[in-house]
């Protein structure tokens, strides 16, 4: 490995390097120096070092990366990354995260990729930062690289020593190595160079608890939540969006009552109340005179699903072994079943909200909560028609979101740019509850349609597997299209998740639909769905793992032993065997004995797996059901998951609570309501969500790898929710209910 | 207009909190009694706060906000705190919680000239703490022993609810020092006017933080 060292101004083109900075600040100084009219926020150059790392003179370090805090505790397990390959305490990194005048693109916060991906090209980045110190202190010490050994940043030989601080004091220096970068941005995203990185054996942070390093903020109310920017001489908005989905403006009137201080603001169809005063423009909104055309092309929700398998449908075919059908018609007996899952929400607790300013110099800064600020300075750049260089997005956390801003980056944020541009303003855009439940793009509803064929001896001869999903991955923006410049689109949806059962026969199919309403809509877009924690997944696992359950009832055999009759991938049958041993499973075919749908109240197990982009899990759920009233008590739910080497272990345990009870509420009670124009369940009233008196305890169970790369652990579990109670109900009633939710009058009625 | 009847009002500014509040300037004793008793006693004030003021954390301000205004506003807008959070502006999620006279109350919905009592918010919690354990202001602890149980058992995830949870935390255990599981989830799901919500899923975690801040605090 070669480091070519050099006195090169800093930020200087082709360096690779390794700052310096007697003072704190200075990178961001030389970008800030550095903006001109033309170009007022410089790209970065990722095949810098120094745009990743900066080692400050008193020791401390800061790592720049594009993905983002999501609460999911991406910035304590990316320091702790940084900080193991730098041999440095983990206390000593700064992660600086989603700001695009600082920090690299590394793709979209989603799909389980800070750690499996973002990670991983930092650990990269980490490592050549190491090799170029270590280079330094050769030259300083007389000693080669080889030969010296690092403790928290001190770099001894024998008896001499030189900190990292006192390498790079008073110098500014750029190190030249060769660090390539492919892809960059996108999923493919890779970064490679010369250094090796650590064995996992060397681990000393990673693998640790560290606690999360953002939380004392959000304890003490020192965090800043996009909610909680206030610029100067801003305005405050509320957006009075469409009656229908495809509805169009007819007028504007007055305010009745008048509002002082709130004026409306139009532009296309986005129509906008701005005031000094929050109060005023919430007020001014309820009171301005809005009429819109009347627009009813939605199917409603009653009948949604007969309606789904009408939609046009590109065909997306998954798997195609053997010859199912030819195998299903010989099988010695079939089972068929037909599986539901409702629309669903993202259910922000704090609705929408960004602020925009868009400067007469042609420079425009937005502040957001968005899950990819690279891909929504692309998008504010297409829509105000200038160079992605005009545009900085300062991207801050807001209250969970589990995808709702991901593909579809953040509505808020584009109505908040056409109202800064129309007023000469920055505008606060903060939507309302109801504004939130409505408009948000939700997670879609899907039909799975299950066939098996069963040999004499019980085992699956034939699978087959229809599924019926409209598009997971909207990301049309609703300011810009409002205004009359729609951006992005809505796409089809497909199938999620790989098969880990060996059948000799297998054919599954996805029918990829539009959006619900979208070929009747002005807009282009119909009831939007996106991406929302598992998208696609957790809907074809529920279908699946359910329908396991029910060939092994109808084998007779014990649900977990018919899945490792069928399973052939050791880690696959070491999740199941964990998880099973930590919920004392009890083996034996379902229902229970004792079982009954009519004599007060059972209650049952159910079990299930899933593997999601390289990480393993499983669950067992443990219910109790009372028949008389259809009431389901989720009462513990055990999870065990192998996600290769493992980080940070409290992070992931509360990521697994985390996944299991929000999946329960899912799975219980969650269900958007729609009539023909628009979504009907517009609180948390009417959108109830599981509380604290519901919530089941959760057990976890984590397997470590370290010699196989980190996967993620925000998504996988979530897959296991719905299936495992499902199968649970199953097994204290005898009854299969194969349509989420498991609300109590449709369990109550199911078991009638 | 034509969408009204499916837009809900984003607060309804006329109508306080339908919690139960105690007034506490006659003493100890009174309150004590009056909670026993399940007594609807309307707040007066107790503390000599001028009018258009309130009083949040200890310092008076005075309000330059129409008095309709929810007291949430004034908190976040005119005075920059950060705890209190808008969630839904309809008392249904509990984001917004501050303490008034040290009870939950849902600032969404409470117009700030009907609060006539001390108000503390998750800025206020380290001086409240200090207060009751008879400390000077200036030697106040950096956390109320429910904020350091909230870092210790690493509660928050988005964190965006978790100061309307602290908020619930503090008032139940200034009245319940030992709060059961049972109590806790209780305390959470059925206190008017509505459960409060998480959606990243922390409630068991939460659980744990407030039997552990009531081990500190005992």
């Amino acid at each position: 490995m070669t480091h070519e060292l050099s006195r090169r101004t800093f930020l200087k083109a082709g360096g690779v390097l390794v700052v310096v900075a007697a003072a704190p600040g200075a990178v961001i100084g030389a970008i800030t120096d550095a903006t001109s009219a033309a170009a007022p926020f410089p790209a970065l150059d990722p095949t810098a070092l120094a745009t990743w790392l900066t080692i400050h003179a008193d020791g401390s370090i800061t790592a720049r990366s594009g993905h983002v805090e999501l609460g999911h505790g991406v910035q304590t397990g990316l320091a702790q990354i940084v900080a193991e390959e730098l041999d440095v305490s983990v206390g000593r990194v700064t992660m600086i995260l989603g700001n695009t005048n600082e920090t690299p693109d590394q793709g979209t916060t989603a799909g389980s990729t800070s750690i499996r991906v973002a990670g991983a090209q930092l650990r990269q980045i980490a490592a050549e930062g190491r090799a170029a110190l270590l280079k330094l202190a050769s030259d300083q010490l007389g000693a080669p690289a080889s030969q010296l050994t690092v403790t928290d940043g001190v770099v001894t030989s024998g008896t001499r020593k030189v900190t990292y601080g006192d390498l790079v004091k008073g110098r500014v220096l750029t190190a030249v190595a060769p660090i390539t970068v492919s892809g960059y941005g996108g999923f493919r995203m890779s970064v490679t160079g010369s250094a090796k990185p650590k064995s996992p054996s060397q681990y000393a942070t990673v693998g640790k608890s560290i606690p999360r390093v953002e939380i004392p903020d959000k304890v003490t109310a020192k965090a800043t939540y996009v909610q909680d920017v206030r610029v100067p001489n801003m305005l405050h908005a509320r957006v009075i969006h469409p009656k229908g989905i495809g509805s169009t403006l007819v007028s504007v009137g007055s305010f009745v009552p008048a509002v002082p201080g709130a004026r409306a603001v139009t532009k296309g169809n986005l129509v906008a109340v701005v005031a000094e005063k929050e109060w005023d423009a919430i007020k001014g909104a309820q009171a301005l005179q809005v009429t819109w055309s009347d627009w009813n092309k939605l199917p409603p929700s009653d009948g949604v699903y007969a309606a789904l398998r009408k939609l046009p449908a590109q065909e997306k075919v998954q798997m195609n072994v053997g010859d199912a059908n030819a195998a299903l018609a010989s099988a010695a007996q079939t089972i068929t079943a037909t599986y539901q899952t409702p629309f669903e929400n993202h259910g922000m607790i704090g609705p929408s909200c960004a602020v925009a300013d868009v400067r007469s110099d042609g420079s425009v800064t937005v502040w957001s909560a968005t899950q990819y600020p690279q891909g929504l300075q692309k998008i504010v750049a297409t829509q105000l028609g200038v160079s992605p260089q005009s545009v900085q997005v300062v991207r801050f956390e807001g209250a969970g979101c589990y995808g709702r801003l991901s593909a579809n980056l953040d509505d808020a944020a584009t109505e908040a740019v056409v109202l800064s541009q129309a007023t000469g303003r920055p505008v606060r855009v903060q939507w309302t509850r109801a504004d939130e439940h409505r408009w948000e793009p939700h997670g879609p509803g899907t039909v799975h349609d299950l066939s098996a064929g069963l040999a004499p001896d019980g085992s699956v001869l034939a699978w087959k597997h229809e599924a019926w999903m409209p598009t997971n991955s909207d990301s049309t923006m609703l300011g810009a299209a409002l205004a009359g410049k729609p951006l992005n689109g809505t796409g089809t949806g497909g199938w999620t998740g790989p098969d880990l059962y060996t059948f000799p026969n297998n054919f599954e199919v996805a029918h990829g639909l539009p959006e619900l309403g979208a070929a009747d809509s002005p807009y282009g877009f119909g009831l939007r769905t996106t991406f929302l924690r598992s998208p696609g997944q957790y809907q074809i696992t529920f279908a699946q793992e359910a329908f396991v359950d029910e060939i092994a009832a109808k084998a007779g055999q014990d649900s977990l032993a018919f899945r490792l009759q069928h399973l052939t991938d050791k880690r696959a049958i070491a999740v199941l065997q964990a998880a099973a041993r930590a919920a004392n499973w009890d083996s034996r075919p379902s229902p229970k004995p004792g079982a009954s749908a009519k004599n007060g109240v059972v209650t049952g197990r159910g079990i299930a797996l899933v593997l999601r982009d390289g990480t393993y899990a499983a669950g067992v759920a443990e219910v109790s059901v009372d028949p008389s009233t259809g009431k389901v008590q989720v009462q513990r739910v055990t999870v065990a998951q192998d996600s290769g080497l493992i980080i940070n272990p409290s992070a992931i345990e509360h990521q697994l609570e985390s996944a299991v009870i929000q999946t329960t509420s899912r799975a219980m009670m969650e269900q958007v309501t729609f009539d023909t124009a628009n979504v009907t369940s517009l609180d948390w009233s009417s959108y109830p969500i599981l509380t604290m008196a519901d919530a089941p305890k959760v057990q976890t169970v984590l397997i470590n790898h370290p010699e196989i790369p980190a996967t993620g652990v925000g998504e996988p579990a979530v897959n296991l929710i719905a299936p495992a109670i499902s199968s649970a109900i199953f097994d204290a009633t005898g009854v299969r209910i194969r349509t989420l939710p498991l609300l109590p009058a449709a369990v109550k009625a199911a078991l009638a | 207009m034509a969408d009204e009847s499916t837009r809900p009002a984003d607060g309804d500014p006329g109508t306080p909190s339908n919690r139960t509040r105690i007034a506490v300037g006659a003493g100890a004793a009174v309150v004590a009694a009056a909670a026993v008793a399940g007594v609807v006693e309307v707040v007066r004030n107790s503390q000599n706060i001028p009018a258009g003021s309130i009083r949040v954390n200890g310092a008076t301000h005075q309000v330059q906000s129409a008095p309709d205004t929810p007291l949430l506003y004034v908190l976040r807008d005119e005075m920059g705190l950060r705890g209190p959070k808008f969630g839904c502006g309809l008392g249904q999620c509990g984001a917004c919680a501050v303490l008034v006279n040290g009870r939950e109350v849902r600032s969404c919905i409470t117009a700030w000239s009907a609060v006539k009592e001390d108000v503390t918010t998750l800025e206020g919690l380290p001086a409240r703490w200090a207060q009751k354990k008879g400390v000077a202001a200036q030697a106040s602890p950096a956390l109320h022993p429910v904020q350091q149980a909230w870092i210790d058992q690493q509660v928050p995830q988005c964190g965006y609810c978790q100061s309307g949870m602290m908020m619930v935390a503090v008032d139940l255990l200034e009245r319940v020092p030992n709060p059961t599981e049972a109590q806790i989830r209780d305390a959470y799901t059925n206190t008017p006017p509505s459960p409060h919500l998480c959606r990243c899923g922390t409630y068991m975690s939460i659980v744990a933080a407030v039997q552990r801040a009531a081990k500190a605090m005992g």
